[in-house]
C-alpha cells in the first residue's frame, strides 16, 4: 500500500510537551553540537557503552514512543550494513591487521578490521540519533532562533548567517511537502497501472525515477510561489536590512544545568575513552 | 491612492509564437477606502494585474503609481509599496512560513525590523480581528484551509498595510467560512479604511462590494457598481462569467410581472424587501397564524403528496440495486500515519453501499474523509479494520488481488497536473493502455475514442505539449486518461475546485454526458453541494470520518440545520427558498434548480391569491 510519510521521519517535530522541548534552543544545538563531536572523537567500546547509557536517559526523558525513534533508522540502516561489509573486506593493512581471520586476493577479514569497523558503525548510529533528537524535539522557529544566535558572531566575519538559516528552515519546510508530492504522483501512477511493488530493483528504480521530472516541476513552482509570498511580505535583502525577532531568547537554570550536565559526561567519557582497556 | 497608467504587461519572450501579453492597455484609479471585485474567466490578466499592484511584477510599458510611488522605481520606494500593499493568494500553503500561528503572523513585522513590544501589539491585534487567539500556539499543519486563509490575512493586516489584495483567497474554502471571511475583510475595510481589492470567481460574492471590475483578455471590460455590471448578464456570459442566481431569479420574475423589483435584484434581502408591497402580504400572514406552530420544514415538506410518490420510487430503485453494489462498506476505520505521534483517525466506523451503474456524491467539510474514501475505493490502501466488499469480495482476503480494483476503477484526482505525467497529450492518454501492454492498434483506437469523448479532437491534440493546457483541457486530458483505461466505475476527486463559471459548466456537463453510458458508476466528492444537486442519484454526508446521512439530492436538501453544522452550504436554490419561506409559508424549500424554484415562487403566489 502506498504510505510513504508513514515512514519518512526525518525533520519532524513532535510537540509533546516534553521538558525537551521546552529547553533554550541554543542549548539544544550546542549540546548535539558537542556530543556530535564526542562520538566522533572516542573510540573505545566502554566510552559507548556511556553514550548509549546517556541516550537512555535522553529517549526517556522525550516522551517519544521508542519504535517510532528506530522507525527512522530503518532506511539508514542498508546503507550501513553495506559499508560495514565493504570496509571489513577492504579496510586491510599488514602493519595494523595482525590477526587475519580470512583473506582472498584483495579481499581480507581481520579481527581488527571488524572491530573498528564496527565502532565506525556505532559512531554513525549516535550520530544520527543525535541529530534526529535534535529534530523531534526542537521547533523550526526555535531550529532558526537559536542557530541565528549561536553563529551570529560569524556574521561578522561576513558570514550570512541570517539568509543560511532560512534556506536551511525552508528546505526542512519542503521535507514532509515533498514526501506528500511522491506520494500524490505514486497514488497518480498506481491508479493508472504502474505498479511500484513488482519488478526487480532495477525495474522499481526506473519506476521511482519517472516520478522525479514532475516531482522538480511541482517542487520548483512552490518555491518559486513561497518566495514571492516571502517577497510581498517585505522579507529580502537590501542594504541596511534587519529583522527583528518577535521572541526573546532567556537562559532559564534547567538550561544551564542542562549544558553543564552534557559538558560533564562529555569529560568523563573522554577520560573513560583514555583509561578504558578496551 | 492608486493610479494604473496605460500598463501593458508580458510574461516571458523566449516562447514562439510570443504569447499574448496577460495584461494590456489598462487604466485604472482606485481612490483610498475603495472596496473592490475583480471577475473574469481564467486567464483573464486578473492575478497578473493585483500582483503588478504588489509590485511582486512590473510592467512592460507604462507606469504603476502606488501613494505617488512608482512600483518599478526599485530601492526604498520598493519596500515603501510592499510594506503598504499586503496580497492573500489562493493556497494559504504557498504563503505561510513558519510553522505556529502566532509566529508566522509576527514574520511580517519581524522583517519590518520594528522593535519587539511592537510586534508584539500588532500580532495580538492580528490574532483578534481574525479570531485566532486560541490557536496561537497551534501548527499550521494541524488547521483546516479555512483556518490557515484567516492566518493569512492576519499575517498581512499585522503589518498594516493601506491596501489590501485578494488573489481568489476562497478558492479552497467553502460556503460559511468564506462568507465569513469576506465580511470581516470588508468590516476591517470600513474600520480601518484599508483598500480591499478582491479577485473571485463566484459570482454571488461580488454583490457586496461598491465597485466590480470585468477583466477578459487582459483588459478591462465593465467598471462599475455591481448593479451596473450585472444588469449586462448576456455580455458576461459570453466572457465566461455569469450573474448570481438570485438576480437571474429576479429577472424572470420581471418577466413574469414582480413590477415591485428593483431592475438587478442582487441579495435575496431584495427580492424579499420588494414583497411586503405586495397587496397580498396580509393574506400570507394570516396563513401563516393558521399553521401549526413549531412543525420542522422537513416535517412540512413530507406532508406535499407529489414529493413522497417520487421519493419512495427512488428509494424503491435504489434498493434494487443494492443487490449489485459495486462496493460496500461497513465499520471501515482507517488511520493515517499510524504508528507514528502524528497519527490520525480519518474512517472512524464508515459504513456506506456505492450501487452500481449509479452517480453517487460523497459530500463533506475538509478532514471528513473523502480523499481517504477514494483513496479506499482506488485500491490505493487498505481497510485497517471493518469489510470493503468489491464486487461482492472481501478486498482484506489473501485471494483478492488488489488489481482488480485499481483495473476496474479509474480516478481524475483533485489536481489534474498531477496526474498527467508525459510530455503530449497522445502519449499521457495512452500511459494506462500501454502500461497495460494493449496492442498498439487498439491503443491508438483507446486514445482517440476517450479524447473525442471529453471534447478534444484526437488530431489536433494528440501531439500538443500537456503543458501548455489550459487549466480546463488539462482537466479533460486526465479524464481522457482514465477513460482509455476502459474503467467501470470513475472516481472525480473535487473537479471543479478553481475552474471559473464557465470551465465549471463545461465540466458538469461532460460528467453528465459520462453518466449516460451503460453501466459506467460514477463517484463524485464535493465539499459543497452546488455541483452535485443536479447530478447525483445518491448523495452520502460525510463528517469526521462517518457518514452523518444519505439520500436522494431532495431528501438530503431537508437536512437544513445538520447541513449548517457542517459548514456545508446549500445549492442557491434552496438557499433562496429557505429565505423566502419566512414570507411565503407555502413555498417548498427542498428545490433542486431554479427552474423548480420559479414555478414554485408562481405557485406560492397563486395559493396566496386564492384565498383572498
Amino acid at each position: 500500500m502506498i504510505e510513504l510519510s508513514r515512514n519518512v521521519t526525518f525533520g519532524q517535530y513532535i510537540n509533546n510537551g516534553s521538558a525537551i522541548t521546552s529547553m533554550d534552543p541554543r542549548v539544544k544545538i550546542a549540546s548535539a553540537i558537542l556530543l556530535i563531536t564526542l562520538v566522533s572523537f572516542i573510540g573505545s567500546f566502554a566510552a559507548f557503552a556511556l553514550c548509549l547509557l546517556f541516550c537512555i536517559n535522553l529517549q526517556w526523558a522525550s516522551h517519544i514512543s521508542v519504535p517510532y525513534v528506530l522507525r527512522s533508522f530503518k532506511p539508514i540502516m542498508i546503507f550501513l550494513i553495506i559499508i560495514y561489509v565493504i570496509e571489513v573486506l577492504f579496510y586491510y593493512s599488514p602493519t595494523q591487521h595482525t590477526t587475519l581471520i580470512w583473506q582472498w586476493g584483495i579481499f581480507a577479514v581481520s579481527w581488527e578490521g571488524i572491530i573498528r569497523s564496527a565502532a565506525t558503525i556505532v559512531r554513525v548510529l549516535f550520530l544520527y540519533y543525535f541529530a534526529s533528537m535534535l529534530m523531534f524535539t526542537t521547533s523550526l522557529v526555535d531550529l532558526t532562533d537559536g542557530s541565528e544566535a549561536l553563529f551570529s558572531p560569524l556574521q561578522r566575519i561576513g558570514v550570512p548567517v541570517n539568509a543560511l538559516v532560512m534556506v536551511l528552515v525552508i528546505a526542512f519546510k519542503f521535507v514532509p511537502i515533498l514526501v506528500a508530492e511522491v506520494e500524490r504522483l505514486m497514488k497518480a501512477q498506481a491508479a493508472r497501472g504502474v505498479r511500484f511493488d513488482k519488478g526487480n530493483i532495477f525495474r522499481r528504480s526506473i519506476k521511482f525515477a519517472s516520478l522525479l521530472v514532475p516531482l522538480f516541476l511541482s517542487g520548483f513552482r512552490r518555491a518559486e510561489m513561497l518566495s514571492m509570498a516571502m517577497e510581498a511580505r517585505c522579507y529580502g535583502s537590501h542594504r541596511g536590512w534587519r529583522r527583528s525577532k518577535r521572541r526573546e531568547l532567556r537562559l532559564k537554570r534547567y538550561d544551564v544545568l542542562a549544558l553543564s550536565l552534557v559538558i560533564v559526561f562529555c569529560i568523563v567519557t573522554v577520560v573513560v575513552n583514555f583509561v578504558a582497556p578496551f | 491612492m492608486l493610479e494604473i497608467q496605460d500598463v501593458t504587461f508580458s510574461y516571458g519572450t523566449s516562447e514562439e509564437p510570443p504569447a499574448p501579453p496577460a495584461v494590456r492597455d489598462v487604466n485604472l484609479g482606485i481612490d483610498s477606502g475603495e472596496t473592490i471585485a475583480i471577475i473574469g474567466q481564467n486567464g483573464s490578466g486578473k492575478s497578473t494585474l493585483v500582483k503588478l499592484l504588489a509590485a511582486i511584477l512590473k510592467p512592460t510599458h507604462g507606469t504603476i503609481l502606488v501613494d505617488d510611488l512608482r512600483t518599478d522605481a526599485g530601492g526604498e520606494a520598493l519596500w515603501t509599496i510592499r510594506q503598504h500593499v499586503g496580497i492573500v493568494f489562493q493556497n494559504p500553503d504557498d504563503q505561510l512560513v513558519a510553522n505556529t500561528v502566532i509566529d508566522d503572523i509576527a514574520f511580517g513585522p519581524e522583517n519590518l525590523g520594528l522593535p519587539r513590544f511592537e510586534i508584539e501589539e500588532r500580532v495580538q491585534e492580528a490574532m483578534s480581528l481574525l479570531d485566532l487567539e486560541s490557536y496561537a500556539q497551534m501548527a499550521i499543519s494541524e488547521l483546516s484551509v479555512g483556518q490557515k486563509q484567516r492566518v493569512a490575512v492576519a499575517g498581512i493586516l499585522a503589518m498594516r498595510p493601506r491596501y489590501l489584495l485578494l488573489d481568489e483567497p476562497t478558492t479552497m474554502i467553502s460556503g460559511h467560512t468564506a462568507k465569513q471571511l469576506l465580511d470581516t475583510v470588508r468590516r476591517l475595510a470600513s474600520e480601518r479604511d484599508i483598500t480591499v481589492i478582491h479577485i473571485t470567481h463566484f459570482m454571488h460574492e461580488v454583490s457586496a462590494f461598491k465597485r466590480v471590475i470585468v477583466m477578459d483578455e487582459g483588459r478591462i471590460l465593465m467598471d462599475g457598481t455591481p448593479a451596473d455590471v450585472f444588469a449586462r448578464a448576456d455580455e458576461l456570459r459570453s466572457v465566461g462569467l455569469d450573474v448570481p442566481m438570485v438576480t437571474r431569479l429576479g429577472q424572470r420574475l420581471r418577466v413574469q410581472g414582480w413590477a415591485e423589483l428593483p431592475q438587478v435584484v442582487l441579495s435575496i434581502e431584495e427580492l424579499k424587501e420588494a414583497e411586503p408591497h405586495h397587496p397580498l402580504d396580509s393574506v400570507w400572514q394570516g396563513l401563516e397564524a393558521g399553521r401549526p406552530q413549531g412543525s420542522s420544514l422537513h416535517l412540512e415538506n413530507k406532508s406535499t403528496p407529489t414529493r413522497d410518490v417520487e421519493t419512495t420510487l427512488v428509494a424503491g430503485s435504489l434498493e434494487d440495486s443494492f443487490a449489485r453494489s459495486l462496493f460496500e462498506l461497513r465499520d471501515v476505520h482507517y488511520t493515517h500515519l499510524r504508528g507514528t505521534p502524528f497519527a490520525i483517525e480519518a474512517l472512524h466506523g464508515l459504513s456506506l453501499s456505492i450501487p452500481e451503474g449509479q452517480t453517487v456524491a460523497l459530500v463533506g467539510p475538509t478532514k471528513s474523509g473523502k480523499s481517504t474514501l477514494v483513496d479506499l475505493l482506488a485500491g490505493l490502501i487498505k481497510p485497517a479494520s471493518g469489510t470493503l466488499l468489491f464486487e461482492g469480495a472481501d478486498v482484506s482476503t489473501t485471494a483478492f488481488a488488489i488489481e482488480r480494483i485499481r483495473t476496474t476503477v479509474g480516478v481524475v484526482f483533485q489536481s489534474p497536473e498531477s496526474q498527467i505525467f508525459e510530455d503530449t497529450v497522445g502519449k499521457d492518454v495512452s500511459f494506462g493502455p500501454r502500461y497495460k501492454k494493449v496492442p498498439l492498434a487498439e491503443s491508438r483506437r483507446l486514445v482517440q475514442e476517450s479524447l473525442e469523448a471529453v471534447g478534444l479532437p484526437y488530431e489536433d491534440f494528440r501531439t500538443r505539449y500537456t503543458y501548455a493546457l489550459s487549466g480546463g483541457q488539462k482537466r479533460r486530458v486526465a479524464i481522457a486518461g482514465v477513460l482509455a483505461l476502459q474503467p467501470k466505475a470513475i472516481i472525480f476527486d473535487e473537479p471543479t475546485a478553481g475552474l471559473d463559471p464557465r470551465g465549471r459548466r463545461e465540466l458538469l456537463e461532460l460528467i453528465e454526458k459520462l453518466k449516460e453510458r451503460n453501466n459506467l458508476s460514477i463517484v463524485y466528492t464535493s465539499s459543497s453541494l452546488a455541483d452535485v444537486i443536479g447530478l447525483a442519484d445518491l448523495i452520502y454526508v460525510l463528517d469526521q470520518g462517518r457518514m452523518v446521512f444519505g439520500g436522494t439530492p431532495r431528501e438530503i436538501l431537508a437536512h437544513v440545520s445538520e447541513l449548517a453544522a457542517l459548514d456545508i452550504a446549500l445549492p442557491e436554490p434552496a438557499q433562496i427558498a429557505l429565505a423566502l419561506h419566512e414570507i411565503m409559508p407555502t413555498i417548498r424549500t427542498d428545490v433542486l434548480s431554479l427552474e423548480e424554484l420559479e414555478s414554485e415562487i408562481e405557485k406560492a403566489k397563486t395559493k396566496a391569491t386564492k384565498p383572498a
